[in-house]
């Protein structure tokens, strides 16, 4: 008599087994915001009054005191002022013109040499501080009287 | 855990006897054995088993940005996964870039491929104030890899506001960063 025999055959995983198939990892992150460099103006630059007739200079120092060709009257020189503010320990550049023409109708007058004295690597406190900056009044041989005037500008920049 | 693979044929057939019907499934094996006149039978089944390490990740420095100062205008920074920085309308200094860190981690492969996952964006907050925040997105990714780990570099961009407050912004969290297997 045939036997047929049942061969009952359960069907297991198949394929490669993996034990763990993702894994995390957490990373932390920061920045150090700093706030930008300011500058505003407080005095302004000022080389008095001088006689027309000799050709010379007035050479206003940083610290507002003045040389060259003498002062007539009681009009006060005066260093330009500028109050800046960097964060502390950060760098900083300042950058003067070269030459500012002052003007008096058609007239014009040569101020130039500018300089200041907050000497080399500048660096910020995070509050403002003082900067003076003085410069050359070139007065030419037929200089036409009258009052001059004029803007310059003065850039700081975070090195 | 070993696998073991079977292939199995599954056979129905109504068989008549007398007045009844009976069902009978039939299994057989496809490596050869059959169902005959003996009294038993045996097959021979090849089973395979591959078993590999869990994939791991293990993070070694955190992310970090530097100093960045901020403008009037909004802006970014540019972080590389090789820790270069490029600003786009805001600046950041030379002279005081100070802890400038892409994230790092290490992941133990065992030669398997994987996929690696980041967040979309993450938020910083200001320690002073936490109302002001910087979000970082644009997560990018850059693989040294080798036979069973890899390091993994990553960077990302920093987005900030218009007169974005001075401050150290961080989280008390930190991002995830998932691998899974192929």
């Amino acid at each position: 008599m045939k036997k047929i025999t049942f061969i009952l055959l359960v069907s297991l995983i198949s394929g490669t087994a993996f034990a763990q198939e993702d894994d995390t990892a957490t990373a932390k992150a920061a920045a150090e915001i700093v706030s930008p460099i300011s500058i505003t103006a407080q005095e302004d630059l000022n080389f008095g009054k001088v006689a027309n007739n000799t050709e010379g200079t007035v050479v206003v120092a940083t610290d507002g005191s003045v040389s060259g060709l003498s002062q007539i009257g009681t009009t006060a020189p005066a260093a330009a002022t500028f109050d800046v503010t960097a964060a502390n320990g950060f760098s900083y550049l300042i950058t003067l013109p070269s030459s500012v023409d002052l003007t008096s109708g058609t007239n014009s007058i040569t101020v130039n040499n500018f300089n200041h004295d907050a000497g080399e690597n500048i660096t910020g406190t995070g509050a403002a501080e003082t900067v003076g900056v003085g410069a050359t009044l070139n007065v030419s041989a037929e200089q036409a009287t009258g009052e001059y005037t004029g803007t310059f500008d003065v850039t700081v920049t975070y090195e | 855990m070993a696998a073991f693979f079977f292939q199995i044929i599954i056979v129905t057939a109504f068989i008549k006897i007398s007045m009844k019907n009976y069902l009978f499934i039939l299994f057989l094996s496809l490596f050869g054995f059959s169902v005959s006149a003996q009294n038993s039978a045996s097959a021979t089944v090849n089973s395979r088993a591959t078993v590999i390490d869990p994939i791991k990740i293990d993070k070694t420095v955190d992310l970090d940005f530097g100093n960045v100062i901020s403008a009037y205008n909004p802006g970014q920074v540019i972080l590389s996964p090789d820790g270069s920085r490029i600003a786009y309308g805001v600046q950041i200094s030379n002279s005081i870039p100070g802890t400038v860190n892409p994230a790092e981690a290490v992941v133990t492969h065992g030669n398997n491929n994987y996929s690696i996952s980041l967040p979309e964006q993450f938020t910083l907050y200001n320690q002073k104030n936490p109302n002001q925040v910087l979000v970082i997105d644009q997560f990018t990714i850059q693989p040294q890899e080798g036979n069973v780990t890899d390091i993994i570099k990553i960077g990302g961009t920093l987005n900030l506001e218009a007169n974005q407050t001075s401050g150290f912004y961080t989280n008390s969290s930190g991002f995830n960063v998932t691998v899974s297997y192929n």
